[in-house]
Parts: structure tokens; sequence; C-alpha cells
């Protein structure tokens, strides 16, 4: 009889813990942002919650997501990396200087912003690595670094027009007619864009490498911890420099996917703060757990969603980030409790 | 044998005592600035004269308008550098600066306080902001750059909000003349910073105080062990640095007689340049005031020279993030034995994340 009673209670604690552990978790936190803005905002303007407006989101979130794809494998690898949004536009800059004021062909203008870009996230990671300078000094060096030169190379002005050919691909939406039928003619025609689609297969192509790939599972021992790593025979810093260099790449590909979006290169560069953001609301760079994919998308998704309620309340567009470091203060004190109150029950793991 | 050899000091021990002091290492950088500006300039009026005249970047003419504007970023680094000093990092110092300077305006403008009610405000906004840092970081164990960059910009943000993002204009007579007298042709919040780098100086160099600030940001294990309580020397820093950073913003708002939102923005990464350059080590524990202050010189003197020197104002980002690569890269190099003798390195904040 005794020996049930303690299990029960055993068990009981067990439960709590777990209960804990989930509902003090980033992504729940983070579910319920979305949950509760999203609420609020369709109280406030009901033009908010159409499919219109939800797919205009979802197109808007591929730009950010693509970058903070990159920077959850840098977190995820135990660095970070501030010059993300720089180097897009360093790149996209490159491309726009070749291709549309000068007339080199396509395929060599991408070839060498693809190649400035690598030489960015390769000078980040020489950096950090072999000089050994602390990871956001040597990244926001080479964000000034990239910022400067950018705003330099094309002079304060917009470069016009994009290439007919990426401006219309940029603009391919999907299933219009099938979401019309759905939505009643609410939408306005428009369709899933392609560049969420983008976005998707990216995500999806980062979770299996993360998940099934020597390479995915060697960032993810860096992140945990860079002794263990290298105990374990994992060469850090070639993990981590290749890292760095595919976080510039893909940085490249979504300031560049916006600028054929907007048929323009400007010199605004994607914000690395939300990138950073997303991926900590999304449950990734804390210790203990490396977060997931999932999760990242849930933080894009809440970044995406921010912006657009913003103006869906009508608030001042400067809000957003106030509102979005409040977030990540609140995420991180959470987790902060969530870990005291785990590592008190430790006994029950 | 009895009693020790007493050596006399020779000119020899003492140039290389000051040859090896930190503050050497960042008079170098600026002297080679001064000089290789200074020759280019000269150089190129020189060839525009026809005749040899001296360049104009070593008149007084310019070093005087330099000097004026070294006070607001000046004091910020000040901060800045006791936070880094410790050990921690401070992303939000610029955000700080801009919101005591809104501040002081709102205070002024909206509320028709007396001036020197809304300069108590505007420190006591940063004493506050600094205090909410500390208590992120320190109590609740946060590593301290997420949550600065977090933070700041919370606080960037809400600079705006004070006056509906446009600036105050015009605040006061009384906070005129205190930011137009001069001594000199130099304003009066140069000598003010003059006597923070001072007080601070001397606080660093000469008092237990100091030598704690140091000890913590060397290494807060030993420090521990040795009887130092970490957790106050951090949050004294924290504090400080919040009183300090804010008094800059206050100085630019009394000097330039407007108080505008934007504020601020961007100073962080001058001023961890001027750290990096002047001997501050990032990781904490080196350092002294006149460091910091050789470190600013450096950083507003190369942005004057790029002026001079007819580059294009849009890469000043480009010099700022390439002066603050080769600083940190030769920080680091110095460190480099420093950090390899240490077996563990324990920050704050590895409890949250992988440093």
């Amino acid at each position: 009889m005794e020996k049930t009673l303690e299990s029960r209670e055993l068990r009981k604690a067990k439960n709590k813990l777990k209960l804990v552990k989930f509902f003090l978790s980033s992504e729940f936190f983070a579910v319920m942002f979305i949950v509760v803005i999203s609420v609020i905002t369709t109280i406030i303007n009901p033009n908010f919650f159409t499919a219109a407006n939800i797919l205009l989101m979802l197109r808007n979130c591929a730009f950010i997501g693509i970058v903070s794809i990159g920077q959850a494998l840098i977190i995820m690898s135990g660095e970070m990396d501030l010059s993300v949004g720089a180097v897009g536009t360093f790149g996209s800059i490159v491309f726009g200087m070749l291709c549309i004021w000068n007339v080199y062909p396509i395929w060599f203008g991408l070839l060498v912003a693809v190649l400035f870009s690598c030489a960015m996230g390769f000078l980040n990671g020489f950096l950090m690595l072999k000089v050994g300078i602390m990871k956001w000094v040597a990244t926001l060096a080479t964000m000034n670094l990239c910022a400067g030169l950018a705003t330099y190379l094309c002079m304060g002005v917009p470069i016009t027009p994009m290439p007919e050919v990426l401006g219309d691909f940029a603009a391919i939406q999907i299933g219009k007619g099938l979401i019309s039928t759905i939505s009643g003619n609410t939408n306005r025609g428009m369709g899933l864009s392609i560049l969420f689609l983008i976005f998707i297969a990216i995500l999806i192509i980062a979770h299996i490498v993360l998940r099934y790939t020597k390479y995915g599972r060697m960032i993810q021992a860096c992140g945990i911890s860079a002794n263990s790593a290298y105990m374990a025979g994992v060469n850090v810093t070639r993990v981590k420099w290749v890292t760095l260099v595919v976080v510039a790449l893909l940085a490249f590909i979504a300031k560049f996917l916006a600028c054929m979006r907007a048929r323009v290169v400007t010199v605004a560069a994607l914000s690395n703060f939300k990138s950073i953001a997303a991926c900590y609301i999304g449950g990734i760079g804390f210790v203990g757990s490396t977060g997931s994919m999932g999760g990242l998308f849930i933080g894009v998704i809440l970044m995406a969603l921010i912006e657009n309620a913003m103006s869906a309340i009508g608030w001042d567009p400067n809000v957003q980030i106030a509102v979005i470091g409040l977030m990540l203060m609140i995420v991180l004190t959470i987790d902060v409790f969530k870990r005291r109150y785990v590592a008190s029950r430790i006994d029950l793991i | 044998m009895q009693g020790a050899i007493k050596k006399k000091r020779t000119f020899a021990d003492v140039w290389k005592r000051f040859t090896n002091s930190e503050e050497f290492g960042a008079l170098i950088p600026l002297l080679i600035l001064l000089v290789a500006v200074q020759a280019f300039v000269t150089v190129q009026a020189s060839i525009t004269n026809g005749v040899f005249t001296w360049g104009e970047f070593l008149k007084w003419n310019n070093i005087r308008s330099i000097l004026n504007l070294v006070p607001f970023m000046g004091i910020c680094c000040l901060g800045n550098a006791l936070v880094i000093m410790t050990g921690s990092a401070d992303m939000s110092v610029g955000t700080t600066s801009g919101l005591a300077c809104m501040v002081l305006g709102y205070m002024i403008k909206a509320l028709g306080a007396p001036w020197w009610v809304a300069l108590i405000a505007g420190l006591v906004t940063g004493l506050l902001l600094g205090y909410v840092k500390s208590y992120f970081i320190l109590d609740l164990n946060l590593p301290s750059f997420i949550v600065t960059m977090g933070l700041g910009q919370i606080i960037g943000s809400s600079r705006y909000f004070l006056s509906g993002g446009y600036p105050y204009m015009k605040l006061g007579d009384e906070l005129y003349t205190l930011g137009h007298a001069e001594i000199g042709g130099l304003f009066v919040p140069f000598f003010i910073a003059v006597a923070f780098y001072i007080v601070v100086s001397i606080m660093l160099a000469k008092t237990t105080f100091g030598r704690k600030i140091k000890a913590v940001g060397d290494n807060s294990e030993v420090a521990a062990l040795s009887g130092i309580k970490v957790k106050n020397i951090k949050r004294f820093a924290y504090l400080t640095s919040g009183v300090v950073v804010a008094a800059a913003g206050l100085l630019l708002a009394v000097r330039m007689d407007y108080a505008q939102p934007a504020t601020g923005t961007g100073w962080e990464t001058n001023c961890m340049a001027a750290c990096a350059i002047g001997g501050v080590s990032l990781n904490g524990g080196r350092g002294s005031g006149l460091c910091i202050a050789m470190g600013m010189l450096t950083m507003m003197f190369l942005d004057n020279a790029i002026v001079m020197v007819d580059l294009p104002t849009q890469l000043q980002p480009t010099a700022v993030g390439l002066f603050l690569m080769l600083a940190a890269s030769l920080d680091m190099i110095k460190s480099r034995q420093k950090i390899k003798a240490e077996a563990t390195v324990v920050e704050e904040g590895e409890v949250a994340v992988e440093a």
C-alpha cells in the first residue's frame, strides 16, 4: 500500500514537471502571443482576419523567415550573426550594379553577388574563429563594413528597375482560383505567393539537414557544448565557419527575393534584430534544448504578424520593435523561471 | 647575502614601463592617424596652391571643432567602458542617452518643469534603466548581450513615444547659457566631459573600488574567491554607467538646444570601437580613463579625417567597422596568452546561452 501511494505522488510530481516544461516553454508563449495579438487585432480591425491579409502576411514572412533560418543555424551552433541584414543588402547592391546599371547577364551578376556575400560570411568566420574576436564585435564590424559599402556603392539611390523576368517570378501566386472559391471572393484575387513556398522549402531542407545529416548533428553538438563536441572529434571551427558562410548566403537570398518582389534594389536592410528575436521566441538559443525548425516557423509567423497587426491597428511602425523587444524579454525571463523549476526537480528526470 | 641590491631607476626603465603600458598602445594608432592624415592633407593643399602649405587637419580651428563634438559620445563611451571593464556588454547605451535626452525635453516642454528638475529627471531615468538592466543580467542571470539588445530596442522605440516623434526645441535660457558658454573657443560641455574623465580615471586607478572593477572583469571567479562581492560591483557598474550615459544625452540636448528622438542611435558601435582601440579589453579587466579618452579621440579624429580626405561620408560606417576589426584583433592577440592560461572561463549568462 505504501509503495503505491509513493508512486502516485511521484507520478503527480512528474506530470507537474512535464506541464511546467510545456507551458513555460518559449514555443507555447509564442503561440499564445500569436493567438492573443490576432484576436485583439481582429476585434479592433475586422479586415485583419481575411484571406487576403493572411496571404499577405505569409508572403511577407518569407523574407525575414529565410534570414531567420540562417540565424537559427548559427545560433544553434553557438555563435550569432548581427551582419545578416547588411550582408544581404551588400550582395543585392552588387547584383544591381552589375546587372541593372551595367548590362552583364543575370547569371553572372548572381554569381558575383553570391561570391561577395559568401566572402563576407568567410570574413565573419575568420574574425570570430581564427582571430578570436567575440561574436558580436566581429559581426558588428562586418555589419558596419557592409552597410557603409552598400550605401556608398549605390550612391544612396535605389537601383531600378529589376529585370522583368525576376520581378515576374517573385510575383507568381499559386492557387488563386481555389482560394477564391473557398473564401468566397473576399481575397481580392490573391493566391499563395511563391516566395512563401520557397521559404517553406528552405525550412524543410534545413530541418532535414539538422535532423538527419551528420552536419546537422555536428551543428547542434557545437551549440550544446563546444568543448564536448571537440572532444568527440567534431571540427568545431570548420562547422561554425561553414555555417557562417551558409548564413551569409541565406541572408543574400532573402534580401534578393525582397528586391525581386519590390522590383527595386534598396539599401533598407532586413532587420537582424527580428531574426534573432524570431529564433529566441521560437525556442532556439537556450541551453538544454537546441530547438527545432518548427519553433522557428512559429517565431517567424509572429514577427510577420506583429508587423501586419501594427498597421492594422494603426500604430506607429516604431512600436513593433518595442513590442518584439518586450516579447523577447518575457520569453527570456520565463525561461529562467522554467529552468529554475526544472533544476529544483532534477531528481524526477 | 643580506639585503637586496638596490637598482637605480634609469631612463631606460621608465621608457620601458611607458612603452609597455596600455596607454602607449592606444597612443600609437592615434599618432599614426594624425600624422598620416596631416601628411595627406598637406600634400593635397600644396598641390592645389602650388606652394607648400600646411594642411588644415591639425590647425586649431579643426581641432577645436573636433573637441567640441567629443563630450557627448565621449561620456557615453565612458559609461559603456565601465560596464565592459567588469566583463559584461551593454548594447543599449546609445538609446539610454537618447531617452534621457527626450525625458529632459519632455519635462521642460510638456510639463513645464524648471531646468534643474528636468536634469535630475534625466539622470534618474538613466539610473532606473541601469537598474533594470542589472536586474535582468545579474538577478535573472540572462546573457548580457541579448538582454541589452532587446532592452535597447524597447528603449529606442520609447524615445519616440514621449513626443510622438517630434523633437523638442528651445529648452530655456539657463540651459542655453550652460551649453553655449565658452572658454578659449571650447564650450562648457567639453570641460564637463574632461571633469568626468578625470573623476573616473582617479577612481579606476587609485581606489580599491577601481581595482575591484578590474579584478571582476579579469576573472570573476577568482575575484569572488578573493572576497570581492562580484554582484555588487557589477550592479554598481551598471547603475553608474546608466547615470553617466544619461548625462551624455542631457549634455547633447543642452548644447544643441533641442531634444530629438533619434539621439543615440548607433553610438554603441562607436563606443565599442573606441574601447577596443583605446586598450580597454572587450573581455574585461583592462583599461583606464586615459585609455578610453585616447580611444574616443582616435574615433573622433577618424570621423573628421574621412571628411578631410574627401572620402564620402557614406563610407564612415565602413571605416569604423574596419577600425573595430583591427583594434579588436590586436586586443584579442594581447588577451590570447591570458585566455590560454585559463582552464575554463565562466561568464555570466552561460546558464542561458553557450556564450
